[in-house]
């Protein structure tokens, strides 16, 4: 195989900052607390930081959803930048981590902060969701024209007729996907990280009140506050670095038509395309993986990257969940150790990333994965999809 | 390639969901969203509201057939179940 730039890169340092409910504070202060960290985390200082990138950049949005931009973190942490870069588009909201990747690959830069932060728990709180778009005053751009008018306005509108699609073409029994949320409620509250520190129990999850249906309220993520923060830095200046991560591979690869309705296989995301370029960059396999972080804003879109990612076949997600032993801490695929966006809260897709790279640094305490090696983090749903094969 | 041309307006639910949370002020919950694949392309699809029927009645393959609701200079195509359903 020719240079991977894969190989050219490491994690260095991990970084989060408090996260929960409706925090009231900054984004940009939640920021700064989360970038400190990781550069301590790397046994760096902020003056070997010479990258920045962030996932989605501002833009008009939902009070909360952006953070803040990589201009103001930069002025706000006095960075000398060689590179930097926020875009909304790409392969899901780990294409941030993957601009890291190539920027050091390339040479560009030495070690790359890489962050996301939501403020969406605050932003929601007093007037909730309703009438916050900016969009409803300013007209609705691209690809949401064709859908907001009409009164699809969130994920859960644009993913919920998939989600009944699938369940009727698999004949799926529909309470089996509550396995997912009772099994990551459990793996948050070993880890001390469930926003609601209640165990759950399938009743729990049959009788929450429906949100679009068949989405109910225990298949939606929690909306929280947090920012996290990865240091991706070159794998030849980083030799020192105390606990690095190392990339093995990632999948980026999109050619179904990406949109969130014009599917006639409901699982027929870009995720099944990340799924298969993700394991043509490597030797390992879907059964060599020790602990996998799949991003789960809305249960549905675990199912599907189960699936997109080869650990079991189509329409065959519900079932392996079935029980909660197979993803147990001690099964053969620990799932969402620290309980995934439906119980640790929705940090998009950077919780996953962080936990995965917490499991191979063996420093998960009681919810550690024993001996875990190699760890899949997928993030994104619908037309947003990028996954990470990662390595100790 | 992907060219304009006319279409007949009618089609079936590929699939639906009933909102109950009411994510905007706009519209009253509960309302039904429809996914419609049309009769001529079934790779053709149009998120649109299921209108002239209860959420009781939505069903996978349901037949329905294009309302415009203006809006100004707005027309927005939702879908009504066509009488031989």
């Amino acid at each position: 195989m020719s240079a991977r730039f894969e190989d050219a890169a490491i994690v260095s340092g991990i970084g989060q900052s408090q996260t929960g409910r409706r925090l009231q504070r900054s984004d940009l202060s939640l920021t700064v607390d989360a970038c400190r960290a990781a550069v301590a985390d790397a046994g760096l200082t902020l003056q070997d930081v010479d990258g920045l990138v962030a996932w989605p950049g501002e833009h008009p949005a939902p009070p909360g959803f952006t953070g803040p931009g990589t201009l103001r973190v930069k002025d706000a942490l006095g960075l000398d930048l060689r590179w930097h870069h926020a875009c909304v588009e790409g392969p899901g909201q780990g294409a941030a981590l993957m601009t890291a990747m190539m920027a050091v690959a390339s040479g560009l830069a030495t070690h790359v902060m890489v962050y996301r932060t939501v403020t969406e728990a605050t932003g929601q709180y007093g007037g909730g969701r309703s009438g916050a778009h900016p969009w409803d005053a300013a007209g609705v751009p691209g690809q949401f024209q064709w859908l907001r008018p009409f009164g699809s306005v969130s994920a859960a509108t644009w993913l919920a007729p998939s989600f009944r699609r699938y369940l009727h073409d698999y004949g799926i029994d529909r309470e089996q996907v509550g396995w997912l949320a009772v099994s990551n409620r459990a793996n948050a509250i070993r880890r001390g990280r469930a926003v609601y520190p209640q165990p759950l129990t399938l009743e729990d999850y049959a009788g929450a009140r429906d949100i679009a249906t068949p989405f109910r309220l225990l298949d939606c993520d929690i909306p929280i506050d947090g920012a996290t923060a990865i240091i991706v830095s070159a794998a030849d200046r980083a030799t020192d670095t105390p606990h690095p991560v190392r990339f093995e591979a990632v999948g980026s690869a999109v050619t179904v038509r990406p949109w969130w309705d014009q599917l006639t296989d409901p699982t027929a995301y870009p995720a099944q395309d990340v799924g298969n370029h993700l394991w043509s960059r490597t030797s390992l396999t879907p059964t060599d993986v020790d602990v996998a972080q799949l991003y789960d804003g809305f249960s549905f879109l675990a199912l599907v990257w189960l699936e997109a990612l080869g650990f079991c076949g189509p329409g065959e997600a519900p079932g392996f969940l079935d029980g909660g032993e197979r993803t147990s801490i001690d099964g053969e695929l620990p799932l969402n150790t620290s309980g995934g966006q439906l119980s640790e809260g929705r940090l998009h897709g950077y919780g996953l990333f962080h936990e995965a790279c917490v499991q191979l640094r063996g420093q998960a305490g009681s919810g550690q994965v024993p001996d875990a090696e190699v760890a899949v983090v997928g993030i994104g749903g619908g037309p947003l999809g990028g996954a990470f094969v990662l390595t100790r | 390639m992907l060219l304009p041309r006319s279409v007949s307006g009618r089609g079936w639910l590929w699939s639906y969901t009933v909102v109950h949370q009411p994510f905007i002020p706009w519209l009253e919950v509960p309302y039904t969203l429809g996914v419609v694949e049309l009769e001529e392309d079934l790779e053709v699809h149009l998120t649109t509201q299921l209108v002239g029927a209860g959420p009781e009645q939505a069903r996978i393959g349901l037949p329905v057939e294009v309302v415009f609701e203006r809006h100004g200079w707005v027309h927005l195509p939702l879908f009504k179940p066509r009488e031989d359903a």
